[in-house]
This record gives structure tokens, C-alpha cells and sequence, in this order.
């Protein structure tokens, strides 16, 4: 039982569950309570103790029907029980007659003994070690090393050694149909079954590569339709964040008796202690401001940094968020009404464009919100940098250093590029307290990791 | 650390029938997930729409294992102080005004500060006793001699500091305390986590638990509960009332009916003497059933429709009872 569940589990991994080690022994402990004769059952205990979301309960239920169902040798051999009369013979025999384990597997085919395959099934995919496939030109490799420590190959040398006689007789030529017949059908079995097994567990393998490739290539370099995994792959990131950053305003949090001001406040009673006094920690709720350029010049970027903006709303509790490609506009409201896709597309539609300004944009910024940024503001820019040579306005840049708690500059370009051309980047970063480098999700979240540790601690 | 006595019951099923003893009618799913949170001795994770009996779950849970529910609603800035304990130390300070003679007294002849230090320290543990110890819900829960079935209530309300906080119970069932020392429990309680999904709750935390996803009930089973806890309604009537909920449910609401509403419905009819669901009485008390002025709009608009299943839904299960 311990085998079928670990391979159930790793077809869980390939449909995008990720059970951890201490879900999979619940899920052990689980199956012994309420035991393998009661299907329903056993799903029910299998699902609370795997799948911990209702997302995730659907993927279950998908993968549990695919798993414990055995399909093969459904039907009887088509016309063997009714028109070889071999077949009724082979089955009328007591199973003391088989002979050779040729025999054994020829007949277990013919009377189609489910229980009896299904056993030979699971031991050969033991021993081709099927759970290690995964790409799908592998189905013919391991269909036919499963044939093999199945026994077909005595099917076959059978076949050969009676075909080559050279005056077979009818009871010859009839055994020599049989055993067609049953490789024939082993065959197709076979490979179908392996097919299942790789839709089962290749994925986790393909899906993994994907997602490892996805989080170190350039952001302009991935395509559209990598649009979804992306997001999820963000998601994932923030909430990691999200986590990380909640156990460490939690340290920061709990309160002690303030004796200081606790005395003060009693000595109106004659040293009386009756009221009591607390240390109160504020808790630093940081604001942040992010401001994303979403020119075409980072077209390809910008979709991933608003996808990045969507998610950071998630972990810090206030985020207001900007884009521009010459004039501020405030995109805080499209994020609050729609889902990432539309509200992204929605930016890049009404704010994207040609002609970057830093400078309009800078202008707008110390006219709007420069008078409100304080010392709990943490202000973010996602951008290049790239002025179109027009007046870069540095002087805002460098009075938002002096009035922010922070000023983070995430540059998409390899840090060698921004002193060539129109980047104004070498003059803009003095003026910041980070400038990163984010061209990559890895990079990315490393970014947005520091950013939290800043903003988070208390200031 | 012991484990909460629960009667042995064979299997899922029998566990069922026996939630069913203290009027919680419940899904299949529903009783093998509390049943394997009872024998593998995790805490339980509640998930689904509000109203479909999370809480009461819990209730009957603890009523059926004669245990007491111990309960913690959990809302934005709950932290330790109220979850778990707290020091009394107006009561501190009191006493130590109120004892000050005596401990003068203790003090006389204690010539050096050395010596008067040296009595203080025999008894510096005292004012740090359990006597002085305001436990709150998760520490009480801890405490119970005979085990309980601790109710957390809207995880999802709680900040994600606390949730952390909440990690290091449900692992261990133990917490430390650091002027008394660690506090395990005596008997290890039944937890339930409800979350009704504002928040996305930590991955630690969704591993730590099991998972029940409680949806909106199917028409018989909701017949069923209807039946159970509101009696006095008649069958044709309350197989009518279900179809029309669930007709409700298929709209597009800001809030959908959920089970509780529907009882509360029940019991709406049953006091109003209705033998009948018209239109006019429906029209008259969907307001027990949708909370929203825009979903009662809504309903009102697609009311014949809904009406008409309801109906065709009542004929069909009086034909075949």
C-alpha cells in the first residue's frame, strides 16, 4: 500500500499539488483508518489529508479517478470465448496444467484474469521503475521493457519457434493464432497503460523544468502564453513573502510594562501602584508607493512589473500604485476592481505608449504627491531610465531622497547598460537608497525581499 | 500528554450516524474528515461559504464527545496577550501594596542588602503564580482535565502574524510561558479552524491541518437538515423551500442563501402557518433569505422562473414519495 500511495502522490506532484512529507504519512496513517475496501471512503481521507485547498481538491479528485482505476483488459478477447474452442478448453483446465510461465501468461490473457494481470502489472512496473518516465518519447522504451518482465517475450519466442516449423499442423497453427492474438492485445494494453502512467508523472518533471526556466530567463524574453505561469510563479513569490514578512512584524510586536511611566502615573495615589502603563511598540505600517513605467521602450517588462505591483498588494497593506509613459497616472483603482489580467491590460492600454518622460513624470510626481511622502513612505520606481535625452528633473529625485524612508530604483537592464545612451540611470541612482538589477524573477524576488525587510523593520 | 477520549466508533459511517444524534446532519466528506482529525490527532481546517455550518459543526463535535467547546473568534489585531494569557497586574500590584507590612516584616534583620535580597529570592516566584495567571481561550483549552474541542473562528480574520503565532500550538499543543514554563496540554483538544476565505491562509499553516472544504449543501441533504431542525414544517413544503433556495443560489448574488437562512426561512413559514410557497409570502419574507437590497432585486426580477422550479421540484418528489 505504501508503494501505490507514493506513486499516487507523484502523480499528484505532476498535476501541480505539492504534498509535503508529513501530509504524505498523514495520508498513510489516513488510508490504514479507514482501509482500501470502501472507494469513496478512502478518497475522502486521501483528499483532507493531500489536498489543502479547494483548488487543489479539484486537481485531487482528478488525479484520484485517473490513479485507482484500473481500465485494462476491460473486455473479454474479442471472439476468443465464443469461437476458439482452444479458449474453453484452456479454461476448463485445472491450473495445475499450465506448464510453462508462457502457458500461465497466455492464459491469464485469454480468460482475461484481471487480478492476475493487474499483479504482473504492477510488479514489472516496479521493475522498469516507470515513475522515472517522463518525457513522452520514452512510451516505446518503457512499453517495451514493461512486455519483458511481464513475459511477453516468451509470446513472441514461442510464436517464432512454432512459426518456423515447416509443416505445422492445425493444432500448431491454431496455438501459434493464440499466442498473436494475446501479444497482440498485451501489446496494446501495455502501451496504453504506459501512456496513462505518463500523462501521470511526467508532468511534475516537465512542469518543474518550465517553471525553473521560467524564473531565470529575461522577463522581455517570455513569451505570452507563459503569461498564466507567470502569474502563478508571482503569486507563489508574494505569498513566500507574504509569510516571510509576517513572522517578522510579529517579533516586533508584544508589549511590556512600561515602569517608567507606570510610577509616573501613580504617584498621585502615594506610590499606590493602581494603573498600569504599557510599552507600546508602533507597529510600522510602512506606505509605499510604487511608480511603474510602462513605455513601450519596456513594453515587454511592464506587464511583469504590474504583475509584480498586483501581487505586492497582497503582502503589504498599502500600496499605492502608478504608471506612466510621460504623465503620473494613479492605477491603484484598477488593481482594487478587476483581476490581474484585465486590470494589466487596461494600464498598458490607456497609460502605455511612446515618448518616456521621466521628467513630465517627476513633475507631476512633486506636484501630486511629493508634499505626502514622509518618513514612512517607501517609494518604489520600476523603470529603465531611459529619458529620450529630455530634461531628467533630478532635483525631484533628490528631495524624495531626502523626505522617503526609502527609495528603491529596480532597473530591468543588465547593470551594464545603464550608462549607454539616454539612460539616466548614472544620475538617477545617487538619489536612491537601492538600485537593483531585476531582469529576472529570481532576481525579482530578491529585490522585493530586501524591500520588505526595510520597510518591515521599524523606523 | 493524553489523547481526548472519543467513544470507538468502527468507521466514518458510524461516526456519521452519531453527529446525526446531536442534529448535525452532515455529507459523507463531512464525517470522514472529523473522524480522521479525532484518530490522527490534527487539527482540522474548515473552509466554505458562511452559513453552511462551520461553527455548529464544532458545537456538535464537542457536545457529542461530552467535552466543552472552547472558543476563540479571531479579528483583526488579536494578539497574545488575548489569545493566550495574560498577567493580572492590577491584582499584582495590589497585593504587593496591600503585603508591604509584611514584607517589612520578612525584611527585619536583614542586615545587609545581600541578606534581604537573599529572603526576596525565596519568594520572587510568587507574584508569578498561577494565581496571578489570566488564561485566555488558547491556554484554557490547554488546561481542560478532560480535553475539549477548541473552535478557532475566522483564522482568515486574524492578522498573518497571529497565524504564525498559532503554528507552534497546533504542532505541539504546548506553549511556553516564560515565568511559569512550558504548558502542555493535558489532554490534546480537538481543533477547529474555520476560515470563510478573505484572506489566503499560509501554506504552514494549510499543512499543519486537514482539509474540509464544506460547499452549500445538495437538495436532499439539505431537505434532510431541514427536516431535522425544523420538524414542525411540512415534507412538500420544505422540498419546495429547498428547490427555491437552490434556485436562489444559482443567480448571480452579491450573498447567497446559505443553510442557516434557510432554516431561518423555515422557521418563518412555520410561524406565518404557510401550507403553501406563494408568491405573494415569498415576496413577503425573502428578506430572511438575501441580506443585500441589489440581490433581492435580482431575485424578485428572476422570481417566476425560480418559483416555477421550485414547484416542478415539489411535484417530482411528491410523485415519488
Amino acid at each position: 500500500m505504501q508503494r501505490a500511495l507514493e506513486e499516487f502522490v507523484l502523480a499528484l506532484r505532476g498535476s501541480g499539488l505539492e504534498p509535503g512529507l508529513s501530509e504524505c504519512v498523514d495520508a498513510y496513517r489516513a488510508a490504514r483508518i479507514v482501509g482500501l475496501d470502501d472507494r469513496d471512503g478512502l478518497r475522502e481521507a486521501l483528499g483532507a489529508t493531500l489536498a489543502k485547498t479547494e483548488p487543489g481538491r479539484a486537481i485531487f479528485d482528478d488525479v484520484f479517478e485517473r490513479y485507482f482505476s484500473f481500465t485494462m483488459f476491460d473486455e473479454p478477447l474479442p471472439g476468443a470465448s465464443e469461437s476458439d474452442p482452444g479458449a474453453d478448453d484452456v479454461a476448463a483446465r485445472p491450473p495445475t496444467d499450465a506448464r510453462t510461465p508462457t502457458d500461465i501468461l497466455l492464459r491469464m490473457i485469454e480468460t482475461t484474469d484481471r487480478a492476475g494481470l493487474a499483479g504482473r502489472l504492477r510488479a514489472a512496473e516496479q521493475q522498469v521503475g516507470i515513475t522515472r518516465a517522463w518525457l513522452p518519447t520514452q512510451r516505446g522504451l518503457y512499453t517495451r521493457r514493461m512486455l519483458e518482465a511481464m513475459g511477453g517475450d516468451g509470446l513472441i519466442a514461442e510464436e517464432h519457434a512454432l512459426g518456423s516449423l515447416s509443416s505445422p499442423s492445425a493444432a500448431t497453427a491454431l496455438r501459434i493464432s493464440r499466442l498473436r492474438a494475446a501479444r497482440e492485445r498485451l501489446f496494446e494494453e501495455v502501451r496504453d497503460h504506459v501512456s496513462r502512467r505518463l500523462v501521470l508523472y511526467g508532468k511534475s518533471a516537465t512542469e518543474k523544468l518550465r517553471d525553473t526556466a521560467l524564473s531565470t530567463q529575461r522577463l522581455s524574453n517570455i513569451e505570452r502564453r507563459d503569461f498564466d505561469r507567470m502569474l502563478r510563479l508571482i503569486h507563489k513569490l508574494a505569498r513566500r513573502l507574504a509569510t516571510r514578512h509576517a513572522l517578522r512584524q510579529r517579533r516586533q510586536r508584544r508589549g511590556v510594562l512600561d515602569v517608567r511611566r507606570t510610577l509616573a502615573r501613580n504617584v498621585a495615589y502615594g506610590g499606590v501602584l493602581f494603573e498600569t502603563r504599557w510599552k507600546h511598540r508602533p507597529i510600522s505600517k510602512p506606505k509605499v508607493i510604487a511608480i511603474c513605467d510602462v513605455s513601450r521602450s519596456v513594453a515587454s517588462y511592464a506587464r511583469f512589473l504590474l504583475l509584480l505591483l498586483y501581487g505586492l498588494r497582497d503582502v503589504l497593506p498599502d500600496v499605492r500604485s502608478f504608471a506612466f509613459t510621460h504623465r503620473l497616472v494613479d492605477v491603484s483603482g484598477y488593481f482594487d476592481r478587476d483581476p490581474p489580467h484585465i486590470a494589466i491590460e487596461r494600464v498598458l492600454d490607456q497609460v502605455g505608449g511612446t515618448g518616456t518622460n521621466y521628467g513630465t513624470m517627476l513633475r507631476d510626481f512633486a506636484q501630486q504627491e511629493l508634499p505626502k511622502v514622509d518618513r514612512r513612505t517607501a517609494v518604489i520606481i520600476l523603470g529603465d531610465g531611459r529619458n529620450n535625452r529630455a530634461e531628467p528633473e533630478v532635483a525631484v529625485m533628490r528631495e524624495l531622497h531626502k523626505r522617503a524612508r526609502r527609495v528603491v530604483w529596480l532597473n530591468p537592464e543588465p547593470r551594464s547598460f545603464w550608462a549607454l545612451g539616454d539612460s539616466e540611470m548614472p544620475r538617477y541612482a545617487p538619489c536612491c537608497h537601492t538600485v537593483r538589477e531585476c531582469g529576472t524573477l529570481v532576481q525579482l524576488e530578491r529585490a522585493v525581499d530586501s524591500l520588505l525587510r526595510s520597510t518591515g523593520s521599524n523606523g | 500528554m493524553k489523547t481526548l477520549h472519543a467513544p470507538n466508533y468502527t468507521g466514518p459511517e458510524d461516526f456519521l450516524a452519531a453527529l446525526q444524534t446531536q442534529q448535525y446532519i452532515a455529507s459523507k466528506r463531512i464525517g470522514t474528515a472529523v473522524y480522521l482529525g479525532l484518530h490522527l490527532e490534527k487539527p482540522l481546517l474548515v473552509e466554505g461559504p458562511a452559513g453552511v455550518g462551520k461553527t455548529e459543526l464544532a458545537k456538535a463535535l464537542a457536545s457529542l464527545l461530552g467535552v466543552p467547546l472552547v472558543r476563540m473568534q479571531c479579528y483583526e489585531g488579536l494578539d497574545e496577550a488575548k489569545a493566550l494569557y495574560e498577567w493580572k497586574y492590577g491584582k499584582q500590584l495590589l497585593y504587593t501594596q496591600i503585603l508591604r507590612d509584611k514584607l517589612g516584616e520578612l525584611m527585619q534583620g536583614a542586615s545587609t542588602l545581600e541578606q534581604a535580597l537573599e529572603r526576596l529570592h525565596a519568594h520572587d516566584d510568587l507574584f508569578y503564580s498561577e494565581s496571578f495567571l489570566e488564561p485566555r481561550p488558547l491556554l484554557r483549552a490547554l488546561r481542560e482535565p478532560a480535553g475539549c474541542v477548541l473552535l478557532v473562528d475566522e483564522i482568515d480574520k486574524a492578522d498573518p502574524e497571529f497565524e504564525a503565532f498559532l503554528l507552534e500550538l497546533l504542532s505541539d499543543y504546548q506553549i511556553s510561558v516564560p515565568e511559569l514554563g512550558t504548558v502542555s496540554a493535558k489532554v490534546r483538544p480537538m481543533v477547529l479552524l474555520t476560515s470563510n476565505g478573505t484572506r489566503e491562509l499560509s501554506d504552514a499553516l494549510r499543512r499543519r491541518c486537514l482539509h474540509l472544504h464544506i460547499p452549500y449543501p445538495e437538495a436532499a441533504l439539505e431537505r434532510q437538515i431541514v427536516h431535522t431542525r425544523v420538524p414542525e414544517l411540512a415534507a412538500h413544503l420544505a422540498t419546495s423551500l429547498v428547490a427555491f433556495v437552490h434556485g436562489l443560489r444559482a443567480l448571480d448574488l452579491k450573498k447567497h442563501p446559505a443553510v442557516s437562512e434557510t432554516l431561518d426561512w423555515a422557521r418563518t413559514l412555520v410561524l406565518l402557518n404557510a401550507d403553501e410557497l406563494g408568491e405573494d409570502l415569498v415576496r413577503d419574507t425573502l428578506t430572511t433569505l438575501l441580506k443585500h437590497e441589489e440581490d433581492v432585486a435580482t431575485a424578485l426580477a428572476a422570481l417566476p422562473q425560480v418559483m416555477q422550479a421550485a414547484r416542478s421540484a415539489a411535484q417530482v418528489h411528491a410523485a415519488r414519495t
